[in-house]
């Protein structure tokens, strides 16, 4: 299958995608926030611009100062955007270039991150990148270039062909078209332009894409394409944030592979959705934090914020002394508020806060008699396999001691009790064993504790347990694999248990806090040791240890927080990507079962507003065919406020296919002006309303002379509590005889809290015009779902191959890897859905 | 062997089908007829897991394991399978993508190996290439739904599979083929039908009569010469 392997090799471009990080790029110049009329003459001076570019910006200026801000679409525009504080020009340190050799590293690290050389080289005819206001570079193969086609940026072109341009910018869309068309006018830089001379049919598309880099940024390219006379082409805009990868939830999982909608927990113990993931490249200091239980140490960098409680405000009058940290008051531990410092702000004795999650799910199917036996089972049990039986035996070894023998009799009868058989022996005289075949048994045991030693790992539902029934379960552990004695130091009994499964030992150190008590989790290193002169290996062993009496002296617990002391910190140098994810509603995590923020200083801070105000024109000439596709997928910051359109001579044909995903706020209405007879447009838009997003997006075709057809088809999803408004304007005028229109507004709403809502506004001023109208509202019915997981799917799983097959018709009109991309989002927004499992 | 014992299928305060208890043996067809409204439906989707129903007393067990209250998916992953009396459409998705997907889902091997089971099903049930590319179910005709699940069972090579009428539709020859193919099959069926002579062709191992969520008459095959006689009003009268 052709198909299925071009889809395999775009993923794998599609994998590294990774946005929403901001690289330390280098800009030619820095001219703050806040725009003037020195900054717009200063930008057209850089440009070297002639005379009546620099004359339509001045204008362009005055008419935005005129302009209000519109109130319709979405209601708090004018109450968000503060013009003064957004960078308005920032082109980056580099020159136009038609080699990538020649871009600066940043950019390339960037732009190799998001896929873009790869993607360029496997399948465009020519290729142009904006990188905040700058085109940097353009190619285009020679064979286009030879039939006199122009693929540059509209700065170039300015230069170069100051005669072309004038004629077409900013003509289709007047400066007095609306304040965003204003304000792009006074400071747009960079966008493509694109002439395709008459004739000339270019059957590769022709790709640009953009990116935001600076955060407050704000981005005007101005996009000009002509399609001369019977000329094709077809253009690729792709506007590209972050990568979005779904994967299976894990209780402690690395954060280089959490994706957005896994739930991990805050600091305030409760499970919170990610909502971006970010990583950057590091390249400095990077400190580790060593807690009092060393094992829980853990690495960030010196600016990540840990919430933590300063030992000088909760210390009592005595001084720190002879290297002895001062001594702290309980009382002010207790009552001190916690903040969120730097890193790198923390010292010794400082203390860091462990977070126990507070979720808590009882289970029936956990009765006291199964917890006693998984308690046992993960201290001596394992599953194996026995090939003369071929097939799962489940085995538990006790030791030859009379203590362990009552266990191994106790288990007996526990498995006894469930009507299952179980079975002791005394073998080779060296242990007691109990043996079951019990298939149930086997996979309840390997289902909640996995299989053997160093995998050991309990399972959500017994993490959820109520701490009742985990202290059962624990109890058990500990007879089985635990030991008491008593400390002489200070007289306390102190229980110890050993596991070489790392992630055991952070799992039991929950479950013990949740009885209220926090364990230290050492390590004792593994490696080549002797046991009675024989060569042997010995795995890591992580040993988890408390005192069941007078819990640790020095950390101090509150509700489902314990104050743990720092130990020590170490700085070193560090080069490497860093990791980081941000966290709906409570913006923490738990490192370690530490809270930290979950923002770092290089990346868009949660209230950051970047601008995204763009102008498209095209022109498409007589018998001219231009189909212009556009993917934006901005970060969750941007305001995406452009203006679009085309100009459609005789017989020609105009085609945009749109998909908005992202952004904070979107309103885009691509428009089709068919002015000549027998011209025709297709409007394909595809958008998805979001949790905190407003997605406001529809078409505009104005039909002005005789035998016109448009189509219009919009097709909208709303998921997460998002409104997605379609918002139509078909005007008909009286030349416009014979006109044929068809628009289908279809909607799907994947829950009950997500709106949709459609304004189609028709004015037909002929009656020989012919249109027609259908729109529907979906939603997916159970009924669908059961015959979808009848198959194995999971509920999430059916659910987007539903919103998938809704999507198909427009997915295929886009490039692969922006269907791959939106393929991933689709999924990764179901996954987080409530009531979705899998 | 998929065992159901005493059980019980309530649709919110009602309960539809009372104490039923059922063997099905691997290479086994066992036949479930009756009238209208009697229950057939309702008792192969709760023993798939149809949300819509809920199991209130009884256990179902696949090879001595409990799946009584697993969800669809799991149920399937486990090696049961149901061919749905109406399939339902997905506009958009195409049965090929649709299958694939699944089979990856059921069995973690890989694309190549899709290819293989499909091409050796479609020499059993042959279909055309253009509706494995269509929308599933959605331009297809009643007889071809009926195909195309059946398809899916023949690609995804359950243990026990649940047949909620296949015959509906179909035109003899198909019948005649898919009854074949049950025939031969390792897997143990429970075929629900309407139609009696749908037996000319099906061997049926057991059959029971089911008549307002309980079954009134067990026997072999030639129950079903005599429900195509006298109907099942005999059958109700006998009870």
């Amino acid at each position: 299958m052709g198909a299925e392997e071009r889809l395999k090799e775009l993923k794998s471009v599609g994998e590294d995608y990774k946005y929403g990080f901001s690289t330390a790029a280098k800009y030619k110049y820095d001219f703050g926030t806040g725009l003037s009329e020195t900054l717009i003459r200063k930008i057209s001076e850089i440009k070297q611009e002639p005379g009546w570019v620099l004359n339509l910006r001045l204008d362009s200026y005055k008419e935005f100062l005129k302009r209000p801000v519109p109130t319709w679409g979405y209601p708090a525009l004018g109450n968000d955007i503060d013009f003064d504080k957004l960078y308005y020009y920032s082109p980056p340190d580099t020159q136009l270039s038609t080699d990538w050799e020649n871009v600066p590293k940043e950019i390339k690290d960037t732009y190799e991150r998001i896929g873009v050389p790869e993607a360029e080289r496997k399948i465009l005819a020519g290729s142009l990148s904006v990188f905040d206001s700058d085109s940097i570079v353009v190619k285009l193969r020679k064979e286009w270039e030879d039939k006199g086609v122009i693929f540059t940026d509209v700065d170039t072109a300015i230069k170069k062909y100051p005669e072309l341009v004038k004629k077409y910018f900013m003509k289709a869309v007047p400066f007095t078209d609306n304040k965003f068309a204003a304000l792009h006018g006074a400071v747009w830089s960079g966008g493509p332009f694109i002439y395709v001379p008459p004739g000339v049919k270019i059957d590769t598309p022709l790709q640009t894409y953009f990116r935001m880099n600076k955060k407050d940024g704000a981005q005007f390219e101005h996009t000009l394409i002509i399609a001369d006379k019977g000329s094709e082409v077809t253009y690729v805009e792709g506007c590209l944030p972050k990568g979005e990868l779904v994967s299976l939830g894990d209780t402690l999982a690395r954060i280089d592979k959490l994706t957005i909608g896994e739930k991990v927990v805050s600091h305030t113990g409760s499970l919170q959705g990610i909502s971006n993931t970010f990583v950057h490249r590091h390249n400095g200091t990077m400190l580790k934090i060593i807690p009092q239980s060393p094992v829980n140490a853990f690495r960030l960098t010196p600016e990540h914020p840990v919430l933590s409680i300063k030992r000088e405000q909760v210390r009592t009058k005595r001084k720190e002394r002879n290297g002895w940290l001062s001594e702290v008051s309980t009382k002010n531990l207790l009552e001190a508020k916690p903040e969120y410092r730097k890193a790198e702000e923390l010292k010794r004795g400082d203390f860091l806060l462990y977070v126990v999650p507070k979720k808590t799910l009882d289970r029936k199917e956990f009765s006291a008699t199964i917890l006693k036996i998984l308690g046992l089972y993960l201290a001596e049990g394992s599953v194996s396999f026995n090939r003369a039986l071929n097939r799962d035996v489940l085995q538990f070894s006790f030791g030859k001691i009379a203590k362990e023998k009552k266990l191994a009799y106790e288990l007996k009868m526990l498995i006894d009790s469930l009507s299952e058989k179980a079975s002791v022996c005394k073998a080779r005289s060296k242990y007691y064993s109990v043996t079951s075949y019990s298939r149930s048994l086997i996979a309840l045991c390997r289902d909640n504790c996995g299989k053997e030693a160093r995998t050991k790992k309990l399972s959500r539902e017994l993490m959820e347990l109520p701490a009742e029934k985990q202290k059962i379960f624990l109890e058990y552990y500990l007879k089985g694999d635990g030991n008491k004695y008593l400390k002489r130091k200070n007289n306390s009994l102190m229980v110890r248990a050993s596991t070489a499964s790392k992630t055991l030992a952070f799992q039991l150190q929950e479950i013990i806090g949740r009885l209220g008590i926090f364990s230290n989790i050492q390590l004792r290193k593994g490696g080549k040791d002797y046991t009675q002169g024989r060569k042997m290996h010995r795995n890591d062993q992580y040993i988890i240890e408390y005192t069941e009496d007078k819990k640790w002296s020095h950390v101090r617990h509150k509700e489902n927080v314990f104050f743990v002391p720092i130990t020590k910190l170490y700085k070193r140098k560090f080069t490497a990507d860093v990791f980081n994810i941000a966290v709906k509603n409570d913006e923490s995590y738990l490192v370690k079962g530490f809270a930290v923020h979950n923002c770092s200083a290089p990346i868009f801070e949660p209230d950051s507003k970047a601008l995204h105000a763009a102008i498209v024109e095209v022109f498409v000439e007589d018998g001219a065919k231009v189909k212009f596709i556009s993917a934006e997928n901005w970060s969750k910051n941007v305001y995406n406020l452009n203006t679009k359109r085309a100009i459609v001579r005789k017989e020609g044909f105009m085609e945009w296919v749109e998909v908005t995903l992202g952004s904070k706020v979107t309103m885009l209405y691509p428009a089709s002006y068919l002015r000549g007879e027998s011209a025709s447009c297709s409007h394909l838009t595809i958008s998805f309303a979001q949790e905190n997003t407003w997605k406001d997006s529809g078409s505009k075709v104005i039909m002005s002379a005789p035998n016109q057809n448009a189509k219009i088809i919009s097709k909208s999803i709303s998921m997460g509590g998002g409104t997605s408004t379609y918002r139509g304007l078909l005007r008909i005028d009286e030349a416009a005889k014979n006109a044929r229109a068809y628009t289908q507004c279809d909607s799907l709403l994947l829950d009950g809290i997500s709106k949709t809502v459609a304004i189609p506004h028709n004015e037909v001023n002929t009656p020989t015009a012919k249109i027609y109208h259908e729109a529907t509202v979906g939603k997916i019915s159970k009924e669908k779902l059961f015959y979808l997981m009848s198959r194995g799917m999971t509920e999430a799983q059916a659910r987007s191959l539903i919103v998938l097959g809704f999507f198909d018709s427009i997915l295929k009109e886009i490039p692969l890897e922006f269907a791959v991309e939106i393929n991933k989002l689709i999924e990764a927004e179901i996954s987080t859905l409530p009531g979705s499992t899998g | 062997m998929l065992n159901i014992r005493n059980l019980v299928v309530r649709a919110g305060d009602k309960e539809i089908i009372h104490s039923i208890s059922l063997d099905i043996e691997a290479g086994k067809r066992v036949i479930l007829m009756g009238p209208n409204g009697s229950g057939k439906s309702t008792l192969c989707k709760s023993l798939m897991g149809d949300p819509s129903y809920i199991i209130s007393n009884g256990s179902v067990t696949l090879d001595e394991e409990d799946i009584t209250q697993l969800p669809p998916n799991e149920k399937a992953k486990k090696g049961l399978f149901m061919a749905f009396q109406e399939p339902e459409e997905v506009d958009g998705l195409s049965a090929l993508r649709f299958m694939r997907a699944a089979y990856l889902k059921l069995t973690g091997k890989k694309g190549e190996e899709f290819l293989k089971r499909l091409e050796a099903a479609k020499e059993e049930i042959p279909l055309k290439d253009e509706l494995l590319a269509k929308s599933l179910n959605l331009t297809a005709s009643g007889g071809e739904k009926k195909k195309l699940e059946m398809l899916q069972m023949l690609v995804f090579c359950p243990k026990y599979a649940l047949i909620d009428e296949f015959d509906s539709g179909l035109d003899i020859d198909s019948i005649k083929k898919i009854s074949d193919v049950l025939n031969r099959s390792d897997a143990g069926f429970l075929i629900v039908t309407h139609n009696p002579a749908v037996l000319n062709h099906l061997k049926a191992d057991t059959v029971h009569i089911i008549d307002n969520g309980r079954i009134i008459q067990s026997g072999g095959s030639e129950l079903a010469k005599k429900i195509e006689k006298e109907g099942f009003v005999w059958a109700q009268k006998k009870d």
